[in-house]
């Protein structure tokens, strides 16, 4: 009977905790969107985590919502893809770098990103635009990604994930017309839920 | 017109016209009458979270669903009571006190995440690489202060034992009893934490705190008899910065309940 009691209050206690973690996963999953003020329609640059990116394709707001999931890292052997979910209007948006080199084993591990910048001309740099269901293969006229500042933020003293923040703009052609993706920003929280190794 | 401005310049507008309704005299001008005043009452004071208080959300939301950034609500609460000796000068129906007030405050922080869920995260640490939240279920900040305030009352219009004055005042703190912040973390396991969170998230604050108030009031009573008031403050000011580790409060307003005891043999003008 003693022993039905401990293994009971085990399981509840475990069940207990992972609610918890589950729950602080999830609203830290969750977006804050603040308008930048200098650049309407798009968030401010941030460092918190708020889940959010913004970027004018030429002078639409293409920037994340509350009900996508803004980003996905996803890292292969060589290779490593981020891509941006969010819209353009009502047009569904992904935007997908695929940078080549060293990639990260774990979401923890991004932190050897920190202040990496990658020029988006260099052989090994790919850039996709997914609109409403149509994939284009950019081609780069000129630009930059860079991932400014990548921190491991500890919640409550325990891990919870990694901040990843930073910039990007470019000029590509889309449709058969140059265009320039400006005042590129983005502030991710990437954990279980957002990070692919495979 | 400066907001600053307005009230103070309609108070001596209303003491003017109070002065000068004034009926003939047959006391000399400075002949008074010593009063006691008890007082009891609220500052309503509202205020902006400070903004080196490094909280995760949209502080300008006011809206908590589940999709929004969640909402942040800073909640203050004061008593007050005093007690104080007045001068009053019936020539001109008019009179001047000072005394001693005791001031209690607490300014609070309530946070949702979202609709279910009942904290916010604060950061109180980061560094290059890392950074650390805490889940704050609340943020309290108590404080006490035993004030001298020096006030000027000014009779207004006067019936048969009612009499309604305007006030204005200033008050500066003598000693500042307590000044510190109590965290409710959302999850026990953070308690040990507590003090270091405390230095981390507050800066010294100021160890002197002054306000201008004025106010409009009415009190019941005969003139040589207990006196009964109450006052409305017109929105008022703290001339101190940096008064709180939570809230910039600059603005107020409040309540105040009096008795007015005749302390010596009363003198009234002929009327």
């Amino acid at each position: 009977m003693k022993k039905i009691l401990i293994a009971f209050v085990s399981v509840l206690s475990l069940n207990l905790l992972f609610s918890c973690q589950k729950m602080s996963d999830y609203e830290l999953s969750g977006t804050v969107f603040i308008e930048d003020p200098y650049y309407p329609g798009l968030p401010i640059y941030s460092e918190w985590g708020y889940n959010t990116f913004g970027a004018y394709i030429d002078r639409k707001p293409f920037i994340s919502t509350d009900y996508d999931l803004p980003v996905k890292l996803i890292a292969n052997s060589d290779t490593l893809h981020m891509i941006f979910r969010g819209r353009m209007g009502q047009k569904s948006v992904d935007m997908t770098f695929s940078i080549k080199g060293p990639t990260p084993s774990s979401y923890e591990d991004l932190i050897e990103l920190d202040e990496t910048n990658y020029n988006l001309q260099d052989t090994g740099r790919l850039v996709k635009l997914k609109i409403d269901g149509t994939t284009t293969e950019l081609r780069i006229i000129e630009g930059e990604l860079k991932i400014n500042r990548v921190q491991r933020l500890f919640v409550d003293e325990e891990l919870s994930r990694t901040i990843m923040s930073g910039y990007f703009r470019f000029k590509t052609f889309l449709y058969d017309e140059p265009v320039a993706i400006s005042q590129g920003r983005f502030d991710f929280g990437i954990g279980y839920e957002n990070f692919y190794r495979y | 017109m400066n907001n600053k401005l307005f009230f103070p310049l309609l108070f001596f507008i209303f003491g003017f016209i109070g002065l000068s309704a004034q009926n003939e005299q047959s006391l000399p001008w400075y002949t008074g009458n010593h009063l006691l005043h008890l007082e009891g009452g609220s500052y309503f004071m509202g205020g902006d979270i400070k903004e080196d208080l490094s909280i995760r959300q949209n502080i300008s939301y006011y809206e908590a669903s589940q999709y929004s950034p969640g909402i942040i609500t800073p909640e203050t609460k004061t008593y007050l009571f005093g007690i104080k000796y007045e001068y009053h000068l019936p020539h001109f129906n008019s009179g001047i006190s000072t005394g001693i007030r005791f001031i209690g405050l607490q300014n609070e922080l309530i946070g949702y995440t979202s609709r279910v869920s009942r904290f916010f995260y604060l950061r109180y640490s980061e560094s290059d690489s890392d950074t650390k939240f805490a889940r704050i279920s609340s943020l309290i900040e108590n404080y006490y202060a035993l004030t001298v305030p020096f006030e000027l009352r000014i009779g207004l219009y006067q019936f048969t034992g009612i009499n309604f004055f305007a006030k204005a005042g200033v008050e500066y703190s003598l000693i500042n009893f307590k000044k510190e912040v109590n965290i409710q973390f959302q999850e026990e396991t953070m308690m040990p934490y507590h003090n270091m969170l405390v230095q981390e998230i507050t800066d010294p604050a100021n160890t002197h705190f002054a306000t201008f108030y004025s106010s409009l009031g009415i009190s019941f009573g005969k003139n040589d008899k207990i006196n009964f008031a109450l006052e409305v403050l017109l929105p008022s000011f703290v001339l101190t910065d940096n008064n709180f580790h939570l809230l910039d409060i600059k603005e107020f307003d409040g309540i105040k309940l009096s008795v007015y005891f005749p302390v010596s043999p009363f003198k009234t003008n002929n009327r």
